[in-house]
């Protein structure tokens, strides 16, 4: 077994009110691909972004070849020889392949100063895109590449110069198959060339395919280090989760979720083959009164872009909802929000709120909004819906006039859903509620939606928390890869159970190839 | 209580703005005693201050289109061209038809002239996502051709009409016509926002589009509708200015105007950045940068070297408006105090 190449120990990042990482051990080999994996908020990113210089830790180290560094800028770390390429290809669109691949050490003729050669650039970048298998013009523009080889070409510049480490943030997220196909087989070779490579996905047929060995962190804690082939996925997404598998199997039979509704229930929404290239395969569902239906799945399975496609926040590329006998595709939330669908988004701060606006204005937004600009709400019926709400769902705020933005994260959360209870919706879609509160607002949040579907709304709940899908869920679907993978509910809708079901996901369209370092991909642009 | 609160907002937003025009009033006692001189002549209150109301109108009427569409992230460059269109088809009118005819085809004609404008810089930063900086200033640019079309393909016409003349030159109650009226269309927008739920819808638009979009509001409506009454409230700035000089310009008409109105809504207290906005705050930015003008002329500075200070002031009121230097301010004060204790 080789010695690491990079070792980190002890690594700590405080942020106010948050450990960030907290003292995060482990190590990477040279030639091995090292997949780096966790859930929301588990300090991937913090680590990477520790690591490649963006920000300083608050204690711990780095180990380089055995030599300590602490690397204090990103030019730093480059010099050191850590190359990192982000999920958002980080080129200049409007330069040539091979100014972007020479940008920064520019071949000149005499000296320093002297004039570029371009000759010499030109064949410069043709080598460096050998090394990552491109044949491509080297004078032609960046953006007219398919995003799949400029994300190519962006690492053929990140290993150009003397690079040891080599990070890969969420590289495959915006590729198709055949492109994720390709950048894992250069990933197999560049292990080969003794690189070492961090690489940090949610896809994990991805991490299956190409790594050597896994690192989990959850909540800024280090969770364990394993060879890749010695672990099987579902003990994998325990390790993510912060589940014990045993443990689960035992309790899970407690928590068996409610007797699945009767069938008399009426359906409320219907949809067929709703889907979205890139974001979701097409799902087909159906919504019923007094019903909650839990979506579960790992971060980027499709339960957001599902959630999205039902409110009509993105476009459908496929598919049609049906509501009320009527068949349409969505072409904004306003027509979904007419025919009563309330959405509460993930995103609370970009999506949610708005920040400078009060509670008040905040609450009646969306029952304006519905009514129109010559329907004004008065002011009194504003301030009535607000205080009955700040009351009865506990919202912290002196008054309702307060800027809602410096609200907490769990009151400014109970103020979006309070903009939807006041517009009695009939589907209420909740994405991730109850992420980033304290228990004692998740409890309150969780007793609301209970209380909602037993009055008849049809719920859709998403919450990477299994426990809380399964405890208030009726019915669960699965999500993994952008699909819908199972369907749980009664006796089998078990924490445990829903495990079984990311895990056992037929990995029939699991990007080839198994072997990587048998480059499959050929080296055509 | 609650409506305290917010007229306390309101208050904290305003006191820079209004301590601004006072500071300017006790200058202008200094520096030019004749500026508060006022004499009635022909029933009407003459003198600077007059004056000064009278001039700010043509800021101030861009201004309140400019306060929202600032209001909703955007901004309008081509509130001049709208004027200068407007101006054009009251010319037009006046030459093609006379007495009643003329204010039946003139009124009917700028407004939608204005609409049209505001609706087409609308159509393209709604629906087709073009910049606003980019699509207005393209309209700023491309619509002088406009009002030269309008005007028959000339450069300037001039015009003689009775109550053209009585709207841009004349006096009722002691004060300006022009004065009259632009205040009525100023309390008729403030009404028309905050009664309304448009105020609201605006605010939230600007200040997250994102979580406006999916509580439901039409986003791009709301964006079609404050360029639209940019574009009619510039047209009839236009409309009186034609009315006071007899004339209309395709060049000369509106000619900065947008940078004025720009500068009366930053002053005022409402942000660039979009959001919360005050059209009364606007009011008296257009005010402000208009006594400022008067009190450059007065004190000699020469009509090329004005917008150097003016350009300076706007930018100290700014500065004592920004939160980075207040506290800073309020730091330093703070150590000073522990200081001398």
């Amino acid at each position: 077994m080789s010695p690491p190449l990079l070792r980190i120990s002890g690594l700590t990042k405080l942020f106010p009110g948050v450990r960030a990482l907290d003292g995060v051990d482990f190590d990477v080999r040279p030639g091995e691909v090292h997949a780096l994996l966790g859930e929301n908020g588990a300090g991937k990113s913090t680590l990477i972004k520790c690591l490649t210089g963006v920000m300083p830790p608050d204690a711990g180290q780095f180990i380089l070849d055995g030599r300590p560094v602490a690397p204090s800028s990103p030019q730093a770390a480059q010099q050191l020889g850590i190359q990192t390429v982000y999920q958002e290809v980080n080129l200049l669109p409007q330069l040539s392949v091979a100014e972007n691949l020479v940008l920064g050490h520019e071949p000149r003729r005499g000296g320093r100063i002297g004039p570029i050669d371009w000759g010499r650039a030109k064949r410069e970048a043709r080598k460096q895109l050998e090394r990552v298998g491109v044949e491509a013009d080297v004078t032609a523009p960046v953006s007219s590449l398919p995003i799949g080889v400029q994300q190519l070409v962006a690492i053929a510049r990140a290993i150009a110069g003397d690079s040891k480490v080599l990070v890969l943030d969420e590289p495959t997220s915006s590729l198709d198959k055949a492109e994720v196909a390709r950048l894992l087989a250069l990933m197999g070779r560049l292990r080969g060339q003794g690189l070492g490579i961090v690489f940090v996905t949610h896809f994990l047929d991805q991490v299956y395919a190409v790594s050597d060995r896994i690192t989990v962190l959850r909540g800024g804690k280090y969770v364990g280090t394993w060879e890749t082939s010695g672990l099987p996925q579902l003990e994998l997404v325990g390790h993510m989760l912060g589940r014990d598998i045993d443990e689960v199997r035992k309790l899970s039979d407690k928590h068996a979720a409610k007797p699945a509704s009767d069938g008399s229930v009426q359906t409320v929404l219907t949809a067929t083959g709703l889907g979205r290239t890139g974001a979701l395969d097409p799902v087909s569902l159906q919504l019923r009164a007094g019903e909650s239906l839990g979506l579960a799945g790992l971060l980027g399975s499709g339960r957001t872009e599902l959630a999205r496609l039902l409110f009509g926040a993105d476009r459908a590329s496929t598919g049609s909802v049906t509501m009320d006998g009527q068949t349409t595709q969505w072409t904004s939330p306003r027509q979904a929000i007419a025919r009563g669908i309330a959405f509460v988004p993930e995103e609370r701060k970009t999506e949610g709120i708005c920040p400078s606006l009060s509670v008040r204005e905040n609450i009646a937004l969306a029952l304006q909004a519905r009514r129109g600009w010559l329907r004004p709400l008065s002011r009194k019926r504003q301030t009535d819906l607000a205080d009955g709400y700040i009351k009865a769902l506990g919202i912290r705020t002196p008054d309702g006039e307060k800027p809602i933005g410096q609200l907490s994260g769990g009151n400014q959360q109970k103020a979006v859903l309070a903009r939807w209870l006041a517009m009695h919706p009939r589907v209420l879609i909740l994405d991730e509620p109850t992420r980033g509160i304290d228990i004692g607002a998740k409890a309150e949040i969780e007793a609301l939606i209970a209380k909602r579907a037993a009055e008849g709304v049809a719920v859709v709940f998403i919450a990477t928390e299994l426990e809380e899908v399964t405890r208030d869920c009726h019915r669960v679907l699965v999500l993994r890869d952008q699909r819908v993978v199972g369907e749980l509910s009664g006796d089998e809708l078990t924490v445990s159970g829903v495990m079984d079901v990311i895990a056992r996901a037929d990995r029939a369209n699991a990007p080839s190839p198994d072997q990587p370092t048998l480059s499959a991909a050929g080296g055509d642009a | 209580m609650n409506q305290k609160g917010s007229l306390h907002q309101l208050m904290t937003r305003l006191i820079w703005p209004i301590a601004a025009v006072l500071l300017l009033l006790l200058i202008n006692a200094v520096v030019n005693p004749g500026f508060y001189h006022l004499s009635v002549t022909d029933g009407q209150l003459r003198g600077p201050l007059v004056l000064t109301l009278q001039l700010s109108v043509y800021i101030m009427l861009p201004a309140l289109g400019m306060c929202l569409v600032i209001a909703t992230r955007g901004v309008d460059l081509s509130v001049g061209t709208a004027a200068a269109i407007g101006a054009a088809a009251t010319a037009w009118a006046c030459t093609s038809y006379a007495g009643g005819a003329a204010v039946a085809v003139a009124v009917p004609a700028v407004i939608g002239a204005g609409l049209l404008c505001g609706l087409f810089n609308g159509v393209m930063i709604s629906k087709f996502g073009i910049q606003p900086i980019v699509a207005t200033l393209a309209f700023m640019v491309a619509g002088r051709g406009i009002a030269r079309l309008i005007m028959g393909n000339t450069t300037q016409l001039q015009f003689e009409h009775a109550t053209f003349d009585w709207l841009g030159n004349g006096t009722l109650l002691g004060l300006p016509v022009i004065v009259w009226v632009s205040a009525a269309v100023a309390v008729g927008v403030i009404v028309l926002v905050r009664v309304s739920a448009l105020g609201m819808l605006i605010e939230a638009t600007g200040d997250n589009p994102q979580s406006a979009r999916l509580a439901g509001v039409p986003v791009a409506r709301v964006l079609l509708l404050v360029y639209a009454l940019a574009g009619v409230l510039s047209a009839v700035a236009g409309l009186l200015w034609a009315s006071n000089y007899h004339l209309s310009h395709a060049v000369n008409t509106g000619k900065y105007w947008e940078l004025d109105a720009i500068m009366a809504v930053v002053i005022g207290g409402t942000m660039l950045t979009g959001g919360r906005f005050t059209l009364l705050g606007t009011v008296i930015g257009a005010v402000l940068i208009q006594l400022l003008t008067q009190m450059l002329q007065a004190i000699g500075v020469d009509s090329d070297v004005t917008p150097l200070y003016k350009g300076l002031i706007v930018l100290a009121i700014c500065l004592v408006q920004a939160p980075a230097l207040r506290q800073a301010l309020a730091d330093y004060l703070q150590r000073r105090r522990e200081l001398t204790a």
